[in-house]
């Protein structure tokens, strides 16, 4: 969370642009890699990550603080932004024909090869996950946010997180075991 | 190797700073609630016309689906209450109960009807006539200037009357 978060959102949502400036440098990378986890693409996940400040912004004045995070409603547009990106993508060639290649990590995603590797991977078996479970995956081993702040995003308990996470996990070690038999 | 250590590693994956660049100033450059169209007298009269076209439209439509006009052969719907070939046949039916009825009241006095201007005296029921009705056809008698009518004679009298099916309808109605 930003310092002074609400007296910056307040600004934004009174049409200030450089405070909305200020809410997307600070949400833009998270937003990208929980879109990027769930898209592969990284083209795809730009595209989409733009879509969701751009409509975060258009919208910024219905934007009301009702106790959650801001960052929840940026998140709720770019789950939204995923499944319209999916729909529209349905009729289009599957990602298992596609050429692996076209999976490449960010330039800017500093790793050696074999830590490389191990990422996409992971990423891929992310993939293979349901969305709850990729958002748990994201948001508490990722973005390392605190069962509160997960709990307050998703609208469930501090326990139902807890017990999302220890499942998720565990469904993401069984699809990794699976992929290296 | 350790998934969560891995997925720690995400963490630095970020998005490149030149596309970050061009997507921020791409959004603000767009005004903010750009998709809301700004407020006109235009906009709002074409609001409460569409709206109010609307409505009327539904009402008719409601109107018109549970009975419409009188004689409108639009409605679809039509309540056996007031459907009039329904009505009729019930009509049929309640005359069939009191023609019935009057079979009934004559049976007993059987032999002879007569209009209630005029009176039939039989002479064969006579021992089972009350006092009562013997009174009664006698002064009956002494009105219509029957003579030979004693007041023990017994008097049996029934009346036709006939209606037309408009005429019983409208008396069922009262």
């Amino acid at each position: 969370m930003l310092d002074g978060e609400q007296a910056i959102i307040k600004q934004a949502v009174g049409g200030k642009s450089s405070a909305f400036g200020t809410l997307f440098e600070h949400y833009q990378p998270m937003i990208y890699r929980f879109v990027l986890v769930k898209v592969a693409r990284r083209e795809d996940a730009e595209d989409i990550t733009h879509q969701v400040f751009l409509a975060a912004w258009q919208n910024i004045k219905g934007y009301k603080y009702q106790g959650h995070p801001f960052s929840s409603w940026l998140y709720q547009i770019a789950r939204n932004q995923v499944v319209d990106h999916y729909r529209a993508k349905k009729n289009e060639t599957s990602l298992e024909k596609m050429d692996p290649e076209y999976f490449v990590l960010p330039a800017s995603a500093t790793f050696d090869l074999s830590l490389k590797l191990d990422v996409e991977k992971v990423r891929k078996a992310i993939g293979e996950l349901k969305s709850d479970y990729q958002d748990i995956i994201v948001f508490r081993f990722i973005e390392e946010l605190s069962l509160k702040e997960i709990a307050q995003m998703l609208h469930k308990s501090e326990g139902a997180v807890k017990l999302m996470q220890h499942r998720a996990i565990k469904e993401l070690q069984r699809i990794m075991g699976e992929s290296e038999e | 190797m350790n998934i969560q250590e891995i997925l720690k590693q995400f963490k630095n994956i970020e998005p490149d700073a030149s596309y970050s660049a061009t997507s921020k100033r791409a959004i603000l450059a767009v005004e903010p609630g750009a998709t809301r169209k700004p407020w006109t007298v235009r906009r709002t009269i074409l609001t409460i016309v569409e709206t109010g076209v609307a409505v009327a439209l539904t009402v008719f439509f409601i109107f018109i689906v549970l009975g419409g006009l009188p004689g409108s052969e639009l409605a679809p719907m039509k309540y056996s209450a007031i459907d009039p070939s329904s009505l009729h046949a019930e009509a049929e039916a309640i005359d069939m109960q009191i023609e019935l009825a009057q079979l009934n009241y004559s049976e007993p006095a059987a032999e002879s009807t007569a209009p209630i201007t005029s009176v039939s005296v039989s002479s064969s029921t006579a021992g089972a006539t009350t006092p009562a009705t013997a009174s009664l056809f006698a002064s009956s008698t002494a009105i219509n200037g029957v003579p030979g009518a004693g007041a023990s004679s017994s008097a049996t009298s029934s009346a036709t009357t006939t209606v037309t099916l408009d005429q019983a309808l409208q008396a069922l109605g009262q």
